[in-house]
């Protein structure tokens, strides 16, 4: 995947990260519970907040689905911690996680 | 003469495809409403987009680990608590069971990502084909779906050109349990939110006891669940090293080793980690048939209820 060969510039991942970020499955939020209850209107209504695909990102955006797709992809490497995975080491047989402890050890 | 293959009866063909899935370990089956799914999934991941003459989408649910299992370390429940496979071998079986005895077109519905997007976008939606299907509701949890006799389950799909009478989504949503309002009620969180490693989990009930919000950062979360996503990030920052110790820390330090253990055996120890939301759900923990005890001590009441 090349970042020229989409159009991607650096002022672009300045501009849109956040808001691709966002826009995608990375953050969900619904309000009430309307795929269960069938409520087509209030699904509508949720989709940015639900999450949307690269498509309609980049309708949204006026950026083409490539220049999405590569930004939102670089995007979820770089902000991926890959330190918070070792505090499943210390959990589970009776020990659950407290944030009140987070470093205290 | 030309021989031609008797039209099944909708409703026979429905009950000998669950029946097929309950022997084979299924505990929830349910035929999702298509056109409500076509409506709601999005463009390029609906399901005919994946199978241009699909008819009916069958969702099966399997259950979780056994009960022991919520009482061991964190560290051995990510190489074991996943039970998704039984949900796509049922799956797989049961496309080729409708083939053979009902010679119509049937797909296992691949639970895979879409490998053109990236790491965190499925095909398919099974979360979605199973809350339509009625086997499942969304909880605070993320949206993992819950049953209320059942817990926490896997889902598998199964596609068919065969009609198929499709099933109601749930009633009643089991997420918040009563011991989950109360605590809500008291603090403002309820346990899944309270015990989650990476605090990704946020959300209000309102008065009734019923979701209003849930509001879930699915990055964070898969810093716990997502191992699979490390892999590159490891390899980039042995090529990056400028001097071998950096390289070998990169690619040999710590717990990074053991991803090339859990690459080499196919482990499942690579996704869906992170059990410490339904850890401390009472729903997925307690439901009535939520493991293998509760079952039993379900069926050997209900027989000894008939004698």
């Amino acid at each position: 995947m090349s970042k020229k060969r989409f159009g991607v510039t650096d002022e672009m991942m300045e501009e849109f990260s956040d808001e691709i970020f966002s826009l995608g499955l990375n953050y969900q939020s619904r309000r009430g519970d309307s795929v269960r209850k069938q409520d087509h209107d209030e699904i509508e209504k949720q989709r940015e907040g639900t999450g949307l695909t690269d498509d309609e990102i980049a309708l949204k955006l006026e950026l083409t689905m490539e220049q999405v797709r590569y930004i939102r992809i670089v995007l979820e490497h770089k902000r991926f911690d890959n330190t918070n995975y070792a505090k499943l080491y210390k959990l589970g047989s009776g020990k659950r996680y407290r944030v009140e402890r987070e470093g205290a050890d | 003469m030309k021989q031609t293959v008797a039209e099944p009866d909708r409703s026979q063909t429905k009950e000998s495809l669950f029946a097929y899935a309950r022997k084979k370990g299924a505990l929830a089956v349910g035929v999702a409403d298509l056109a409500e799914i076509e409506r709601i999934a999005p463009a390029g991941h609906r399901p005919s987009d994946l199978m241009p003459k699909v008819k009916s989408v069958i969702s099966i649910g399997v259950g979780g680990q056994t009960q022991g299992a919520w009482g061991v370390t964190a560290k051995a429940l990510t190489f074991f608590g996943s039970t998704e496979s039984l949900a796509y071998k049922i799956a797989y079986g049961m496309a080729y069971y409708i083939e053979n005895k009902f010679e119509v077109r049937s797909i296992y519905c691949p639970p895979d990502l879409d490998p053109e997007l990236g790491a965190r976008y499925p095909l398919q939606s099974l979360k979605l084909h199973a809350e339509i299907a009625g086997i499942g509701a969304r909880s605070l949890a993320g949206d993992i779906l819950l049953h209320p006799d059942y817990g926490y389950m896997y889902f598998g799909s199964v596609f068919t050109e065969l009609e198929l009478e499709p099933d109601k989504p749930m009633a009643e949503n089991p997420c918040p349990a009563p011991s989950c309002v109360s605590m809500y009620e008291s603090t403002g969180r309820t346990p899944c939110m309270k015990f989650c490693p990476a605090q990704c989990l946020d959300g209000e009930i309102d008065e009734d006891g019923n979701q209003t919000a849930m509001d879930y950062d699915m990055a964070k979360c898969a810093e716990m669940t997502q191992q699979y996503e490390v892999v590159p990030q490891i390899i980039a920052a042995a090529i990056a090293a400028d001097n071998p110790k950096d390289r070998d820390d990169a690619l040999f330090g710590g717990s990074n080793k053991a991803l090339w253990y859990k690459m080499s055996v196919g482990s499942g120890g690579l996704l869906a980690q992170c059990f410490e939301c339904m850890r401390v759900c009472p729903v997925a923990t307690r439901s009535e048939l939520a493991d293998p005890i509760r079952r039993a001590k379900a069926r050997r009441e209900s027989s000894a209820g008939e004698t």
